[in-house]
């Protein structure tokens, strides 16, 4: 349950305090407000992107997730800030895992 | 002119040293270190025997676990008190806060706290925007591989997004301003004045930021001697104050990231009242022009969305209301790590001093700065006054 993309399990993971009710993303043993035993879920694959860069290393979007959540991941350039989006997870060449690929959201 | 009520008085920078910024090969980290050192001591008129406290920051070019003993052993300094320190871009602020610490309870009376690197001739373009990409996230940020100018890119495309702006109004103003005021330092990496239209014609680095909205890399050092003073070129560390509310971006508040925590608490312990207060001139760090934006925002010296508005309006000039950055920040005088955030200081201290000479902010009688590191992750702001400022 607890694996995720970055062991190769292609899903975003979100932690929930079982005390607090905190969400979040980057992994602790414990809640970081509380310090409250932890539970983890799987993230919806929707959300709304915060900011979004391009440049020569390709494109970057940071997105709160509807489960309230903010992830980083690579994405399609069409994506902009304000606008829907989709989490997917793609692999480059180098790549030792798929990581999250922001898509735009279809209608 | 209103009263300035002192709280504490002990430390106080009694020298001070800022070596030119560039590409300037011919020296090494620990070369430029001892550079700035050997500046800010003889500016202090101490000797290396008088100093019991050596603060020094890492250096990328470096990477050595002990950068003070490093330093101390190169300068024959044998300090009672010997510390490296690592907060990114705070990291100066830190030091000198960390080195009013330890005057005001009298574990030093005399700490030199120095910085230094040949970041642009010691390495790759390429090694050095790799190494300063591991403050991401290990796990969730870094495979990713952004870098650090993506990372704040992200920040940019947020806030003109939130405040419906064009990078043209809301961000190139402020590279333009700051390239205004590094004309007027012969130390500055690049003195030639820009307009609006070369900021948004330069080659784009991560969309919205373009080369010349981000600070070049540089080499170059700086260094402050920190102990009891009250001569008539001290400057005294009126207060400082801290705020470390995330390290990585995908957790930050990105309408507060600790600058405004971070200067309530140094303003505090300055005994300024925060809110009349009463500063001449600022040393905000610039590492690009959305980095200054942020915090010019939160620190309450531009409203939501207006900085690059009041750049344009020429508010952060000397003649401003608000002068900012007169030796011209990161963006233009320079960013060697470490160094980069002293410069600031060191700038400050010479408006204070009066000794700014051709870009002197009339007056200067009280400063305030302010470093982040990071992605706006740590944040140190330092109040400094002038001999006889708070009467």
């Amino acid at each position: 349950m607890n694996s995720d993309w970055a062991d190769g399990t292609p899903r975003v993971v979100v932690s929930v305090c079982d005390d607090c009710a905190h969400r979040w993303y980057l992994r602790r043993d414990r809640c970081p407000r509380c310090a409250g035993p932890v539970s983890t879920t799987v993230a919806a694959a929707r959300g709304v992107v915060v900011g979004v860069t391009s440049g020569e290393r390709g494109a970057i979007a940071l997105v709160d997730l509807v489960d309230g959540i903010r992830v980083l991941g690579r994405c399609d350039p069409a994506l902009e800030a304000g606008s829907s989006a989709r989490l997917t997870f793609r692999a480059e060449a180098d790549d030792p895992v798929a990581v999250p690929f922001f898509e735009v959201e279809s209608p | 002119m209103r009263s300035v009520p002192t709280v504490r008085q002990v430390a106080w920078i009694r020298g001070a040293g800022l070596t030119a910024f560039g590409r300037l090969p011919g020296r090494d980290a620990l070369g430029w270190q001892a550079h700035a050192a050997r500046l800010a001591m003889a500016d202090a008129g101490v000797r290396p025997a008088d100093v019991d406290g050596l603060v020094v920051g890492y250096a990328t070019t470096l990477g050595h676990l002990m950068p003070a003993n490093l330093l101390g052993e190169y300068l024959g300094i044998t300090p009672q008190v010997a510390l490296g320190a690592s907060v990114g871009g705070a990291t100066g602020l830190a030091m000198v806060a960390q080195a009013a610490a330890l005057v005001d309870s009298g574990a030093a009376s005399t700490v030199l706290v120095v910085a230094g690197e040949n970041r642009a001739s010691g390495q790759s373009t390429q090694t050095s925007t790799d190494t300063l990409a591991q403050v991401g996230h290990h796990r969730y940020e870094v495979p990713i591989r952004a870098t650090v100018p993506q990372y704040y890119a992200l920040l940019a495309s947020a806030y003109l997004h939130e405040h419906r702006l064009d990078p043209r109004d809301g961000l190139a103003p402020l590279a333009v301003a700051m390239r205004t005021h590094a004309a007027r330092h012969d130390g500055a990496q690049f003195r030639k004045p820009v307009t609006v239209a070369d900021v948004v014609a330069s080659r784009p680095v991560a969309e919205p930021l373009h080369l010349l909205d981000c600070c070049p890399i540089s080499d170059g050092g700086a260094a402050v001697v920190v102990g009891a003073g009250g001569g008539p070129r001290d400057v005294e560390i009126a207060g400082t104050g801290q705020a470390h509310l995330h390290q990585h971006v995908s957790e930050a508040d990105l309408h507060e990231f600790g600058a405004r925590m971070s200067a309530r608490r140094a303003l505090s312990a300055a005994g300024v009242d925060v809110a009349d207060v009463d500063v001449d001139v600022f040393g905000i760090y610039d590492s690009f022009t959305i980095t200054l934006a942020l915090l010019l925002e939160e620190l309450g010296l531009a409203e939501p969305g207006r900085a690059g508005a009041a750049a344009a309006e020429g508010r952060f000039d000397l003649d401003g209301s608000t002068p900012v950055n007169p030796h011209g920040g990161l963006l233009s005088y320079g960013h060697c790590g470490v160094a980069g955030g002293m410069a600031h200081l060191v700038e400050v201290v010479s408006q204070l001093r009066g000794e700014a000479w051709g870009r002197q902010v009339e007056g200067a009688r009280q400063g305030l700065v302010h470093a982040d590191g990071g992605v706006m992750s740590a944040h140190v702001t330092a109040v400094l006054r002038r001999p006889g400022g708070d009467v």
